[in-house]
């Protein structure tokens, strides 16, 4: 921990990008103003598998201000080079207009160059492309799996055989997509053989390096920009075929093109989390005891790309007990690529273990928190590694006293108000701790102000804000007096914002970006033989407010303005880096959540209406106080939906996605949302990483879906087993 | 199995009268009851090819003349062009935000002649003589209107993307009347989705505004 | 979008005169101009009549309400008398759409407005009321949302508008003024089940106008009210709703006016309920029984089998909530 003086860190400031976001001047990635830029639109495939037989353009060219149209019949040659460095998927990636199939509904198949927005769109819509088409696969529940990933602990099944209760469940979730406001989109500019983009992205060292690959070119002569995000969740971590189709586009047309893709287009045009379907089989003791515990799961993915995420760890290490057993199957369609929304993995890995937990502890008759107190681990079971920390009893405990989980009558279908069924229910949460490389530049200027950047992003967790306290309690400045800059790949390289990593790892490179700076600035004081400070012991001084001092005689001291223009230097600066440590991991990484929630259910008009949603969380150290309570509300939103409300429908028959927009793909409204309430616990991971953090904003969003179909049994008695819940299961 | 599917066959567009035959789109701006900001002519686009010449002479287009943030434009422009994209687009007002361009997200709400509006579902064509506030109208130089503060305050916003049309709706829910309890402020902000999960804090920064605390 | 020339008229008899050259109307353009943007609709000529004097709404001679075509969705549900004696339009109107949306749109073009189903909204799928004789996707795709009663083998679309409901409920009648004059309908006749030709969704003559829709004077007291029930709480269109008006006098049920929405292809009149109350006295039972009716030639399809209990059980809750009694 720094010995410096922490006033920013941890103190409930507002967000340093606030006023951009308020008045409307922060820019988002269709919005950069670039000279000469011309319209570009996607034409979707609309069969759901088969062979382009032909494209007829002639009537998008002759309208008034059409410029191309390019497709497969005319695009150039791409050179689609492997890259190790993306969040691309085992298998190949989609190659745009390179040949003649279609792996998917809505795949895109041309693309439409014109003068103005209204000429583009229209061009699009007549683009007249034939097909030979074949009935694609798109159903979960039909379609041959891939070989399992698989994990087994003792023996599963003669465990189970044994045991004194045995409960067997199925529990199915719906492919959601991650409908951030701000859709995907990206301007392209190429000068020579160097290709600038601006583009929606949670990674531009991603993006990047994929154009890179894509195009054949040295990765440093792409440039990519992305200083404000419209929310992502995940959908902003590849560069999707779009982005190289406008890259693509503006190679073709010699002019920048911008290409934002319509809300329609974001339901094939970029992931989403996929459907799945979870067989659980639990076995314990009378008691409660946990003895086995046996994971099923099928999930989505393409033909082309095998996506894989963390649904097995929750399993291996959540609970204690002897036996496990998990296979994870994924399962081909004919649809394009899933990708990590938000708590990937493990939100639902947590709804099916928080769900059957809560069944187990109903067929027991014990409260569902004591069943949980009753399982927790020592270690990490599946490691056999010791918790760095792990708090999840006192987020039972704190919980439950806010939320007066103690009056609840644990009798389903007992509390009734009016026409309404009144239910609660609770579910643990857990996301691991990730942390990777990073690097950030640290400038101190002589005027007193630094500069910070990183190539990192901010999709709305406030990396602005929360780098920027980081750096100014480092540095020992004013907040104002700092600024943090991102999003841009000539800055120093980060890992992509996801994962909940960004605070670790970026955050620790500001830290140690910033306390070198500060060292470097104490040194020369020390052995300036002017400065106040000279011949001090650099460990006894402290800097504050920008004025470096003795921090036991503060009279003794002087500014950094002072202290570098007297010796003519006109800033310091360092380049920062964190490297988590080297080696196999000496502690088990996890944060941990407990979430609760009331419903009232109206079960003769099949409504859900969520009264009151509390969660704990065991999150490390929290930087920014008023912006972790905003994401965790914000979490708890999303589940809201997940629970209740959100399911992408494809049409089996020719593979077509038939609510592709907002208002049939439901999400939240703000009618939907009761007052919510967050709580920290507080205190630090020392293990974690140099600043304590462990990384909130997928935590905050896993059990939330399990609280609220919890209490949805409690109201009424009912076990629905499939998200979302809707009128018709509960009439 | 396999079938010939064809997109269906398009409408040719019918012939229609031509629209004042203008080269590019073209704004002029006068200041309204002030001294003069910006006279003459400005081009918002870059300066036509021969391509978009040829092109523009056939597109239909209408003369419109608006008020946006106090200030008059007259434009020339297609006649399918949106409110919103007009905004964004050609006038480089982008703080009007496009979710969905449907009517289903409400990011792109302003006021027209006070009213909260869909500039997404608005014809700019329409709009001659109306007066049209965006987010970037609200400020008072650097002082903000108080809901865009009260914004700041409550951390009523995570990525910012839906936080203009919020604002401007939270502007014409004040005005309506409709503050009088957290359950009517939610009711009627839910033309606005926030995908962040903002609204306890939405609720909170209409309702201190509307109190003027 | 297709392209199409624009013109704004100041007066009926140019909107007509714009309308018999074949040009489409707009007032709120909140579906049209969506509906271009999906290029579902492909006006050449768009006519703008939002400056027409067609916006007040005043009471009748006779004692009814009458609304014009113009009047936004906003103003008239604020409007005092409709607030004051027709609440279940006031309530209709403001459970309908957003906010904003409610600011632009008209009472005219509500009840004017398109179904929300996918498939016609998707010009890659095939529709008849899009494009007659492509057949119907919804009748064995995804139709959730779609309509149980007065669909046909060529269309199952609900009809989206909550405020035609409570029109319908009312027996509204519709005012158009076109080339041969003026003349009224009555909602439930304006407004086209799909048969053999979905394509035809209202009783409009080529360039005829709607000036007003027009509430019969009812008995007073009147208490009416709309229930509308939906997955999300507000800003969704409606997976079934009740729009119910009751007059009792001496404790007997006088006069009542039910109607359906989110259930049918056109706003659905219940004949059948209405009969069960007339001359009977509230009671738990009465409700019970007269919305078990509700859904009488109901034909679901395989997603929405649901609305059929809960179209009952929304006209009961309803009836129960207009008349009292547990």
């Amino acid at each position: 921990m720094s010995p410096q003086p922490q006033s920013a860190v941890g103190a409930p400031l507002s967000r340093v990008d606030g006023r951009l976001k308020v008045t409307g001047k922060a820019k988002y990635a269709a919005e950069h103003h670039v000279d000469t830029v011309v319209h570009a639109v996607v034409v979707d495939s609309s069969v759901g598998r088969g062979r382009i037989t032909g494209v007829d353009t002639r009537a998008a060219l002759a309208q008034p201000g059409v410029l191309k149209v390019i497709s497969h019949l005319n695009a150039p040659k791409l050179a689609y080079r492997e890259n190790g460095s993306s969040n691309n998927p085992p298998g190949e990636r989609l190659h745009v207009f390179q040949d003649d199939k279609v792996h998917f509904h809505g795949q895109p198949v041309a693309v439409v160059l014109a003068t103005t927005l209204e000429a583009a769109q229209h061009g699009a819509s007549l683009v007249q492309v034939r097909y030979d088409a074949e009935r694609p696969s798109t159903d979960l529940a039909r379609a041959p799996a891939h070989d399992p990933v698989t994990y087994a602990r003792g023996d599963a099944d003669k465990a189970m055989r044994s045991a004194a209760v045995r409960l067997e469940m199925t529990y199915r979730t719906a492919r959601t997509h991650q409908n951030a406001m701000e859709p995907h989109a990206t301007i392209a500019r190429w000068d020579g053989n160097r290709l600038t983009v601006w583009d929606k992205t949670q990674w531009v060292g991603g993006t990047q390096t994929e154009l890179a690959a894509v195009f054949g070119i040295p990765r440093d002569a792409v440039r990519v920009i992305s200083p404000f995000v419209g929310g992502a969740f995940g959908s902003g971590l590849r560069a999707w075929p779009h982005v190289t189709i406008a890259a693509l586009a503006a190679r073709v047309a010699g002019r920048p093109v911008k290409l934002a893709l319509t809300r329609r287009q974001m339901y094939f045009g970029t992931g989403y989390r996929p459907a799945y379907e979870c067989g659980v089989r639990l076995g314990s003791d009378r008691r409660g005891r946990l003895t086995a515990m046996v994971h099923d799961i099928k999930a989505e993915t393409s033909t082309y790309e095998d996506f894989q995420e963390d649904v097995l760890a929750a399993g291996q290490m959540l609970y204690s007990m002897p036996n496990v057993r998990q296979a994870y199957r994924r399962v081909p369609l004919d649809v394009n690529t899933p990708l990590y929304m938000r708590g990937p993995g493990f939100a639902t890995a947590a709804h099916v273990i928080e769900s059957a937990m809560d069944e187990l502890a109903h067929h027991l008759g014990i409260d569902p928190v004591e069943l949980r107190r009753r399982n927790e681990p020592a270690a990490d079971e599946s490691t056999g590694l010791p918790f760095s920390t792990r708090r999840l009893r006192e987020c039972y405990t704190t919980g439950a006293r806010e939320f007066g989980w103690q009056r609840r009558n644990p009798e389903p279908r007992s509390t009734r108000d009016g026409d309404w069924l009144i239910g609660t229910g609770m579910a643990a949460g857990v996301y691991e701790t990730v942390r990777k490389a990073a690097k950030a530049r640290v400038r101190l200027d002589a005027d007193g102000t630094a500069l910070v950047e990183a190539a990192t992003s901010d999709m709305g967790p406030g990396t602005y804000t929360s780098m920027t306290q980081v750096a100014a309690d480092a540095l020992g400045l004013a907040l104002r007096n700092v600024t943090f800059r991102l999003g841009d790949t000539l800055m120093p390289p980060t890992p992509p914002h996801s994962g909940s990593m960004t605070m670790a790892s970026v955050g620790s490179a500001v830290q140690a970006g910033s306390d070198t700076v500060r060292r470097q600035a104490i040194k020369l004081a020390v052995e300036d033989v002017r400065s106040p400070l000279h011949g001090a012991n650099p460990g006894d001084v402290v800097v504050r407010g920008g004025r470096l001092h003795l921090k036991d005689n503060p009279a003794r001291g002087e500014t950094y303005q002072r202290l570098l223009s007297r010796n003519e230097r006109t800033h310091l600066e360092t380049v920062g880096s964190f490297e988590p440590p080297s080696g196999p991991e000496r502690f088990s990484l996890y944060a941990y959540g407990a979430t609760f929630a009331e419903v009232a259910v109206d079960a003769r008009l099949g409504l859900v209406r969520v009264r009151r949603v509390l969660g704990v969380y065991d999150a490390g150290r929290i930087i920014s106080p008023k912006l972790a309570d905003s994401q965790a509300l914000g979490g708890i939103v999303g589940g809201i939906g997940t629970a209740l409300l959100e399911h992408t429908v494809t049409d089996h028959r020719d593979g077509r996605i038939v609510n592709a927009n907002l208002a049939d793909y439901l999400v939240p409204v703000n009618a939907d949302v009761p007052d919510l309430r967050a709580i920290y616990l507080e205190g630090e991971d020392r293990e974690a990483d140099p600043i304590g953090v462990k990384g909130l904003g997928e935590l905050v969003h896993i059990g939330v879906a399990p609280a609220l179909t919890n209490a949805v049994f409690h109201a009424t008695g009912r076990r629905i087993r499939e998200l979302p819940i809707t009128a018709e299961v509960l009439l | 199995m396999s079938t010939e599917l064809n997109e269906p066959v398009a409408h040719p567009p019918s012939a229609s009268p031509p629209g004042p035959s203008r080269r590019t789109f073209i704004v002029t701006t006068t200041a309204v009851g002030g001294a003069a900001v910006a006279g003459g002519l400005v081009t918002a686009q870059p300066p036509p090819g021969a391509e978009e010449t040829a092109a523009a002479e056939a597109a239909p287009t209408s003369r419109v003349t608006l008020t946006v943030n106090r200030k008059r434009h007259t434009v020339t422009i297609d006649n399918r062009t949106s409110l919103l994209d007009l905004l964004r687009e050609h006038l480089g007002l982008t703080g009007s935000k496009k979710g969905c361009d449907a009517g289903a997200c409400g990011a792109c709400t302003v006021l027209a002649d006070g009213h909260r509006v869909n500039s997404c579902l608005t014809l700019a064509v329409r709009l001659e003589g109306a007066e049209i506030t965006t987010i970037e109208g609200l400020a008072d130089g650097d002082r903000l209107h108080p809901l865009q503060q009260a914004f700041i305050d409550e951390d009523a916003f995570q990525c910012g993307y839906c936080t203009p049309g919020q604002i401007m709706s939270g502007i014409g829910c004040i005005q309506e009347g409709h503050t009088g309890s957290e359950e009517e402020i939610r009711e009627w902000m839910s033309g606005n989705i926030c995908r962040c999960g903002c609204y306890v804090k939405i609720v909170r920064a209409v309702e201190r505004a509307a109190g003027g605390k | 979008m297709y392209p199409f020339s624009f013109t704004k008229v100041s007066d009926t008899r140019e909107a007509l005169q714009a309308g018999r050259r074949g040009g489409r109307y707009v007032a709120g353009g909140t579906t049209l101009v969506d509906l271009m943007r999906e290029t579902v609709e492909r006006p050449h000529a768009l006519v703008d009549i939002s400056a027409l004097p067609l916006r007040e709404i005043t009471v009748t001679e006779r004692g009814g309400l009458r609304i014009g075509a113009l009047a936004r969705m906003a103003e008239t549900a604020t409007h005092p008398v409709v607030r004051r004696s027709y609440p279940v339009i006031s309530e209709a109107l403001q459970l309908g759409a957003s906010a904003q949306l409610r600011n632009m749109a008209t009472i005219g073009g509500n009840i004017m407005q398109r179904t929300r189903c996918t498939y016609f909204r998707d010009v890659t799928a095939a529709c008849n009321k899009r494009e007659p004789g492509s057949g119907c996707a919804a009748l064995h795709g995804f139709n959730r949302s779609h309509a149980i009663l007065g669909t046909s083998d060529h269309c199952v679309a609900t009809h989206p508008s909550d405020v035609a409901v409570a029109f319908a409920a009312l027996e509204a009648v519709v005012h158009l003024l076109g080339p041969d004059g003026e003349r009224g309908v009555p909602i439930v006749e304006f407004l086209l089940r799909p048969g053999d030709t979905p394509q035809r969704e209202q009783a409009l003559r080529p360039g005829e106008l709607i000036t007003a829709v027009e509430i019969p004077a009812h008995p007073r007291p009147l208490k009416s009210g709309y229930l509308k029930v939906r997955d999300r709480q507000s800003y969704e269109f409606a997976l079934a709703s009740a729009a119910i008006a009751l007059h009792l006098r001496g404790g007997v049920i006088r006069e009542a006016k039910v109607a359906a929405g989110g259930v049918g292809t056109v706003p659905w009149k219940l004949p059948a309920v209405e009969q069960r109350l007339i001359g009977e006295r509230p009671s738990a039972a009465l409700w019970a029984d007269a919305a078990a009716r509700a859904a009488d030639g109901a034909r679901p399809l395989a997603h929405n089998r649901f609305k059929v209990e809960l179209l009952g059980r929304t006209v009961e809750r309803q009836l129960r909530t207009l008349g009292g009694t547990r």
